[in-house]
């Protein structure tokens, strides 16, 4: 499974996809075939493999194939070996990819291209161990980008169009940098090194298996380092080519790691998806285990809820478009539902939802202002209770304009409301955008919010500032100011990301 | 890129420099004096002695132009990837195409492009450019006059390097010239007034906020970014997460979206966003770790 390559250095080109080797490249190409050259080009991502200088195949019996000695060896996508003999009279050759024997000396044109890199090396490394078409993991590994760096044991760069490598259940962190040490044929793992303002610094860590295109398994666990742990498992499995289901488990402890923790809990959830003509349902399943330390309180409350959900459609030719959705649950807590649902004691409910939202197109009005709005309206009936009835409207009408092709404004007035108990969201919202030379982004929010619960700041003035560092890193900073919301004022907020 | 990160060239070229030195050194060592390299059906062999007529280096208006990638370069001759070889003029003036002041000349040696003239009477090539990137103009070396050619080669395309509509990486075939590039979406209209749309891509190691695009209204986003004619990656919308993501009609994942940056000045991709898994009914996605209990927010209800 594993293409292995070993050289004096070798490169990893990280836009061209290219692992470059020079001085005693020892390539084994698996199945007992092996090769050595002064340098290597290999094609990641469509396996194309040039070998230069000094090139001995070796073949299944140890022996140099045929004495074959070439200057040029190419391996194409399919397997074809493509050698510029060098002895005893320079010449082409095709060689059976199996038995390493010249075959005929037909060539294609072009036959012997090097991979198209024109940029610096993003890193270098001892050794490298490729998956085709996945991955390949560099041991003895040193960043070149920005400066020479750290050098790490191992680094796995994934090159796979596959997103299952990176899906991530890790929540938000200011600065969360990834390094994947360990990969397979159908694994991955990663060890996240973490900052945010709540947990402070901390590690994290993923193993996902991955099953093709069909499935995937995360274990998520952090943070690490800190006396509040949390543990998340997701499976996730297309099971046809309209039906997939997920199921996930979540756990959290807070306390020493070998000592009774002091608090612990956890939620487990199941859905399980149906793709129709024009529309999916879907059923979920969820319970959660508000403690499980002995003398905790237990309480196991669950959901069940069968949900419709149409795709929005046109409504006739005015431009305007609608979803409908329908939605059918049981809802269970032993400590009574509370909250939205009166009485708060009841421990039971059958819940019956509906639900219309309609979208405008975007309308350009005088002065080139870009207007569209967008309403929903839902409302859901409880089989306990007052009233039975809850419903709630949504109302966004959002005005846009470009000054110029660096400025633009965008301006966003969001009516929320909600009906048992009365709920009330005002937010009018204007963000001011201007595209800077050299990929840098500058927002300026300014934001007033009315609720009549008072959970958010009545004023904020919010500015973040995005930048591409040269070609690799991208830093975000961003600072909110909330005139005195709470005793609070600024809001220090930031991430920052290395990419490759 | 060379222009911006002239250290990096250095530490590239200076890996160019063996390959180089390991090709030549294998063809010198293994290669007996006899003829260079051929295509089939083999060509008359051409002269053991690298040395062709002599010929003067001063450029007519009638020379040929050559571009392509430099497979090897021995005994006289200039062999370029297509397995076709031209015969050097004994001192053939070799320089730089369109560096900067100071940058250094890329070797003339295995995997630089080169740009070489032909002079027709001598057929001979009296100039080279030299350059670390395909260098447009000039003409392939396998459609040269035959007459021209020492070794030929079969003149049917290489099919491992002709562009593939699901190949990626940055494919052979095109220029590789900067391409304005502009990639807008339109979001469902249930988007958070507030949500910042990003692009994660293969190419960025699947970072989920990895490229961040600006709101143009209520209903699209967009992003013009300048990237090289050829470049293809896979890609998908997220809010900056991967709790965040893109799903399709269904609410189903649905495959990557992959795109190729054309051969042009300008290009646009519109896509459409028709829902985000966080914002399913019924939460598709799985409630994650930031929803179990976690310290006190630091911003309170007063």
């Amino acid at each position: 499974m594993f293409e292995s390559f070993a050289a004096g250095q070798i490169a990893l080109y990280i836009n061209a996809g290219v692992i470059e080797g020079q001085g005693g490249a020892r390539i084994d190409l698996g199945n007992r075939r092996s090769a050595q050259a002064d340098a290597f080009a290999y094609d990641l991502r469509t396996g194309r493999l040039v070998l230069a200088g000094h090139v001995d195949l070796v073949d299944r019996s140890g022996r140099t194939a045929n004495e074959l000695r070439a200057a040029v060896v190419v391996r194409t996508p399919n397997g074809t070996l493509y050698a510029l003999v060098t002895t005893p009279t320079p010449r082409r050759e095709r060689l059976d990819a199996t038995t390493l024997a010249p075959v005929d000396d037909q060539a294609p044109g072009n036959a012997f291209a090097f991979p198209n890199v024109s940029e610096a090396p993003w890193m270098v490394a001892d050794s490298a161990d490729v998956v085709p078409g996945t991955l390949v993991t560099l041991r003895h590994a040193t960043f070149l980008y920005p400066t020479r760096g750290a050098t790490l044991p191992s680094y796995v760069y994934v090159f796979s169009p596959n997103t299952y490598y990176a899906t991530s259940t890790l929540p938000y962190a200011s600065f969360d940098q990834a390094w994947p040490f360990r990969g397979g044929a159908h694994a991955l793992d990663t060890l996240h090194v973490r900052y945010d303002q709540s947990a402070g610094a901390s590690l994290g860590f993923d193993h996902r298996a991955v099953f093709g295109d069909r499935a995937y398994a995360l274990l998520s666990l952090a943070p690490l380092t800190q006396s509040g742990r949390n543990a998340s498992f997701t499976f996730y499995q297309r099971m046809s080519s309209h039906v997939y289901q997920t199921f996930n488990a979540d756990a959290y402890r807070q306390g020493p790691l070998i000592q009774r923790p002091d608090r612990a809990n956890a939620s487990l959830s199941y859905a399980v998806t149906d793709a129709l003509r024009q529309s999916y349902v879907q059923l979920t399943l969820n319970q959660s285990y508000d403690s499980l330390v002995a003398g905790g309180t237990p309480n196991h409350p669950n959901t069940e809820l069968l949900s419709w959900y149409g795709n929005d459609h046109p409504l006739g030719r005015t431009g305007f478009r609608y979803r409908l959705h329908s939605s059918i649950g049981h809802d269970h807590d032993a400590f009574g539902l509370g909250g939205q649902i009166a009485p708060a004691a009841a421990t039971d409910a059958w819940v019956k939802g509906t639900g219309l939202s309609l979208s405008s197109p975007v309308v350009t009005l005088p002065l080139k202002i870009q207007l569209s709005a967008y309403g929903e309206r839902d409302l859901s009936w409880f089989s306990t209770g007052p009233g039975h009835g809850y419903l709630t409207n949504d109302l966004v009408l959002t005005a846009a304009r470009h000054m110029s092709p660096r400025l633009s404004a965008v301006a966003t007035y969001q009516l929320l409301e909600a009906s048992s108990p009365f709920t009330l969201f005002r937010t009018a919202a204007l963000n001011l955008t201007y595209d800077a030379p050299a990929r840098a982004q500058v927002v300026l929010s300014l934001q007033h919010d009315d609720d009549v619960n008072a959970v958010r700041p009545l004023y904020a003035a919010s500015i973040d500032v995005r930048m591409r560092l040269a070609r690799l890193g991208t830093i975000e900073i961003g600072r909110s100011y909330f005139f005195n919301f709470g005793g609070q004022t600024w809001s220090p907020r930031f991430t920052f990301s290395f990419l490759p | 890129m060379c222009v911006f990160f002239t250290r990096m060239c250095e530490i590239r070229n200076s890996h160019k420099g063996p390959w180089l030195a390991a090709a030549t050194l294998a063809l010198m060592a293994a290669a007996p004096a006899g003829p260079a390299p051929t295509a089939t059906p083999a060509p008359p062999a051409p002269p053991a002695t690298p040395a062709p007529p002599a010929t003067p280096a001063t450029p007519t208006p009638t020379q040929i132009a050559i571009s392509g990638q430099i497979l090897d370069v021995q005994r006289g001759y200039l062999f370029y990837t297509t397995g076709d070889a031209f015969r050097l003029a004994p001192k053939p003036q070799i320089t730089g195409y369109k560096l900067p002041p100071n940058a250094p000349t890329p070797p003339f040696g295995i995997g630089t492009y080169a740009l070489a003239e032909l002079d027709p009477a001598s057929k001979s090539v009296v100039h080279v450019e030299l350059s670390t990137k395909p260098i447009p103009g000039g003409i392939a070396p396998n459609a040269v006059d035959r007459a021209y050619i020492v070794a030929l080669s079969p003149p049917q395309p290489n099919p491992d390097l002709v562009p593939k509509k699901n190949a990626y990486g940055h494919l052979a075939g095109y220029t590789g010239r900067e391409v304005l590039v502009t990639f807008r979406v339109e979001v469902p209209p249930d988007t958070p007034i507030n949500a910042d749309v990003y692009l994660a891509t293969d190419a960025s190691n699947w970072q989920a906020d990895a490229i961040k695009l600006h709101r143009l209204d209520g209903l699209h986003y967009a992003i013009t970014t300048r990237l090289p004619s050829g470049t293809a990656f896979h890609y998908r919308y997220t809010r900056g997460s991967w709790q965040t993501e893109e799903r399709n009609k269904a609410g189903q994942e649905g495959n990557v979206r992959q795109y190729v940056v054309p051969e042009a000045d300008t290009a646009q991709r519109d896509d459409t966003v028709y829902n985000w898994a966080d914002l399913l009914p019924g939460g598709t996605v799985p409630q994650i770790l930031n929803t179990l209990p976690t310290p006190p927010p630091i911003i309170k209800a007063p």
